[in-house]
């Protein structure tokens, strides 16, 4: 069943024993289209992205609201999360096991939708790799995290976040732990990719230069609460909210 | 809870080594072999060994040389731990180089060997127990601060604190030695017991105290020959110990976890 | 008179293994110049070593060749114990870089302190005053304080000693948007009421053209480019650092 909006979180409310980190919120990632999430630290924004994830620590207790994807509400035991629905993360640095290489990453990923051989595997990963502007695939295949940099981990996370066709892409701040070379290129990287390959893409950061660089649709989250909503044009030329204009007035 | 009892526990027992000279129901010393291997009574709480000696009071004297020497040991090798580990931490070259290959040398045989050694040296006694004891835990002390004000000294309060022109001593007094003396709490309650194990060890090998000095593994080892008739020799000493490793356990482990 | 010269500086840091010298240059022939009430930016990725050029002018490490002029004098260990009150910091990490047991109060005294400063209540007051904190916070620990408030406080512990120039390691790169833009602004508002010389380490170049009036690049241990706030970098890596600026408005994608 295909419909224009994909992901639909409605009243959201997440709660850690009494104090309130989610406060009704209401968003909406439409097909084909960036939504962008910006908030400052401590509003409630990576609450937020593990929550669609169903990876929120047990003392975190969702109290009201649904989350549904291609309207069928996402649980724990879903099996879109992983496949249909990837993400990629923060700091590259961290989120890869050291003592794998990255085909075996690589692997790991193809194996939890495909059955492949391994032969068939390896070409699958060279051509995301590819994808994603790396070319020296045979190299990076054999290398262990450590020995790449933050950029060309972040590109792999990228791949592999690709490599089972998801329709919802979740990017947690995937620019915030790089420099702004690196950070311009990713950039550049994932509108390339969103305009190739049709993705929808929930973009997570602080970064109001991010938003403006790749969102379609904005939302602004402060204190818990989504405080603006609108498309990326209107946030930025006539915000209605008092947060939403300080955020636009911090521009350097 | 615990924690308070215990602490609470371990200052009587402080309180009554301090005075125990003067709170002994009998001489310790005196011998008396009409009066051998009595059972507890008013007279002798505890009853007399073989050689008619009270062993209450010679537990309450004992707690003195067991417990009282464990924290001298300890004492004086804290302070000569951190000022060891000070000037290796501040002094490159190759003083920091001999002393952590010595260190390594060092830590790498059993402390008792090392406390062996020692005492071939100097020759069986407690003061060669105590001076052996302070080698072996200031190596291994001095290693361990070494370490820790190693890693202090990459944070960057201790850069902020140098540009606010902070140095020397005063620096150490202010930014070092707060932070470590956690860690210090710690291995001082913790290792306390294992000192008084190790000095009771000794004792009961023949290379420590020397008779007729009431330490407790003294006096397990002058039992161990009548273990089988009369155990109450053996077994007060040894609850003793027992008892006193176990409070000062619930203390510094408490005292970590805080 | 230039406040501050800096003349080939160079650093390296020899590894030495038995017999086999390992020799890693970090810094390479630094020299530039800090006029009085100036502000510049030094602006280079992370392994470029800025913060190594920082730490040689806080007088924390020493280099291994060069020189630095301050005043017209040239800085030798004696003069620098002089006059280190002259030249402070604040680095990146505000909460790293405060002693985690030590009041509030303690911390603004202690600079004080060492120079002979007069350091009672109403100075410490003033100091907070200055960057925006309640004076209620002086009985505080770092540990209670927001991180914004944090580097309020290690601004204040900066400027307690009236230094002439102020050296700031990253001091945003942490920081929220609104946070750093609030945080830039003190900073610039000291610089006009207190007449500092402010020299900016940063890897962001929207922050650089907001504060500095001549910008440096550094790459590798060497600055590969010097231009004023108006003008264009020549160098070709410089160039590359100024394309990658992210957008202010969609529009301009």
């Amino acid at each position: 069943m295909q419909t224009d909006i994909l992901l639909n979180i409605e009243n959201l409310c997440i709660n850690i024993g009494q104090e309130k980190v989610l406060k009704n919120i209401c968003l909406q990632a439409k097909r084909g289209r960036i939504l962008g999430i910006i908030g400052e630290s401590g509003s409630g924004k990576s609450t937020l992205c593990r929550a669609i994830m169903q990876q929120l620590p047990p003392s975190f207790q969702q109290t009201d609201g649904d989350i549904l994807f291609n309207e069928y509400p996402l649980t724990k035991e879903s099996t879109d999360i992983g496949t249909a629905i990837t993400s990629i993360l923060q700091n590259p640095m961290m989120a890869f096991d050291t003592i794998q290489t990255i085909e075996g990453h690589f692997f790991e990923t193809i194996k939890a939708k495909y059955k492949m051989k391994p032969i068939q595997m390896r070409q699958l990963a060279e051509r995301y790799l590819e994808k994603v502007q790396l070319y020296d695939t045979h190299r990076i295949l054999k290398s262990y995290p450590f020995e790449l940099s933050g950029g060309m981990l972040q590109r792999i996370m990228i791949a592999l976040a690709l490599i089972s066709k998801p329709q919802l892409i979740i990017a947690d701040e995937p620019t915030t732990a790089l420099d702004m070379i690196n950070q311009h290129n990713i950039v550049t990287l994932l509108k390339t990719l969103q305009s190739q390959e049709q993705l929808t893409i929930l973009l997570i950061t602080h970064d109001l230069g991010v938003i403006a660089a790749l969102a379609d649709d904005v939302a602004v989250i402060h204190n818990g609460e989504i405080v603006e909503c609108a498309d990326v044009y209107t946030c930025f030329d006539s915000p209605k909210h008092a947060y939403t204009k300080q955020l636009l007035e911090a521009r350097l | 809870m615990i924690k308070k009892i215990c602490l609470l526990l371990l200052s009587l027992i402080g309180i009554i080594s301090l005075f125990a000279p003067w709170i002994v129901p009998n001489d310790p010393y005196l011998i008396d072999t009409t009066k051998r291997f009595f059972n507890p009574s008013w007279q002798y709480p505890l009853g007399t060994d073989h050689l008619g000696r009270c062993i209450f009071s010679r537990i309450l004297i004992g707690m003195r040389y067991s417990v009282g020497s464990a924290l001298i040991i300890q004492l004086i090798s804290s302070g000569f731990s951190l000022a060891i580990a000070t000037i290796v931490t501040f002094r490159q070259g190759i003083t920091k180089k001999i002393f952590i290959r010595l260190w390594d040398i060092l830590l790498s045989f059993p402390i008792i060997i090392l406390a062996f050694a020692l005492i071939s040296v100097f020759g069986p006694g407690l003061r060669s127990v105590i001076i052996a004891l302070v080698f072996a835990q200031t190596i291994y002390y001095s290693r361990i601060f070494h370490n820790a004000m190693i890693s202090l000294s990459e944070m960057n309060y201790i850069k902020a604190a140098r540009v606010s022109g902070t140095t020397g001593i005063k620096l150490l007094k202010t930014h070092f030695i707060p932070h470590i003396l956690p860690t210090l709490y710690t291995l001082l309650s913790l290792d306390l017991g294992k000192v008084i194990l190790e000095i009771a060890g000794f004792s009961f090998i023949g290379l420590g105290v020397q008779a007729p000095i009431p330490e407790w593994g003294m006096m397990i080892d002058e039992g161990k020959q009548y273990m089988r008739q009369y155990p109450a020799l053996i077994i007060y000493p040894g609850i003793s110990i027992f008892m006193i490793v176990l409070l000062l356990h619930q203390v510094g482990v408490k005292k970590h976890a805080n | 008179m230039n406040i501050l010269d800096v003349k080939a500086i160079n650093k390296t840091y020899t590894k030495q293994r038995w017999f086999k010298k390992n020799v890693h240059p970090i810094l390479k022939n630094v020299t530039f110049s800090l006029a009085p009430g100036e502000c510049i930016a030094i602006i280079g990725k992370s392994g470029s070593g800025k913060s190594t050029l920082a730490n040689i002018m806080l007088g924390i490490e020493s280099a291994t060749s060069g020189e630095m002029i301050f005043r017209e004098k040239t800085l030798t260990k004696s003069y620098y114990k002089q006059i280190r009150k002259e030249i402070q910091g604040v680095f990146q990490n505000s909460y790293a870089s405060l002693n985690p047991l030590q009041k509030v109060e303690d911390i603004l005294k202690e600079p004080l302190r060492n120079f002979d400063l007069p350091f009672n209540k109403s100075k410490l007051l003033y100091l907070l005053d200055i960057v925006g904190l309640e004076p209620s916070l002086l009985q505080h620990y770092p540990g209670e304080l927001s991180g914004g408030q944090q580097q309020r406080l290690a601004i204040a512990r900066a400027i307690a000693t009236e230094p002439s120039i102020l050296i700031l390691d990253e001091v945003t790169s942490n920081l929220d948007m609104v946070l750093q833009k609030k945080i830039l602004q003190l900073l610039q508002h000291l610089q006009q009421t207190q007449g500092l010389s402010l020299l900016f380490i940063t890897h962001d170049i929207k922050v650089a053209r907001f504060v500095a009036s001549r910008i440096l690049i550094m790459n590798e241990g060497e600055i590969i480019d010097q231009f004023s706030k108006y003008q264009q970098p020549c160098h070709s890596l410089a160039t590359q650092l100024f394309r990658a600026v992210l957008p202010s408005h969609p529009s301009k994608r």
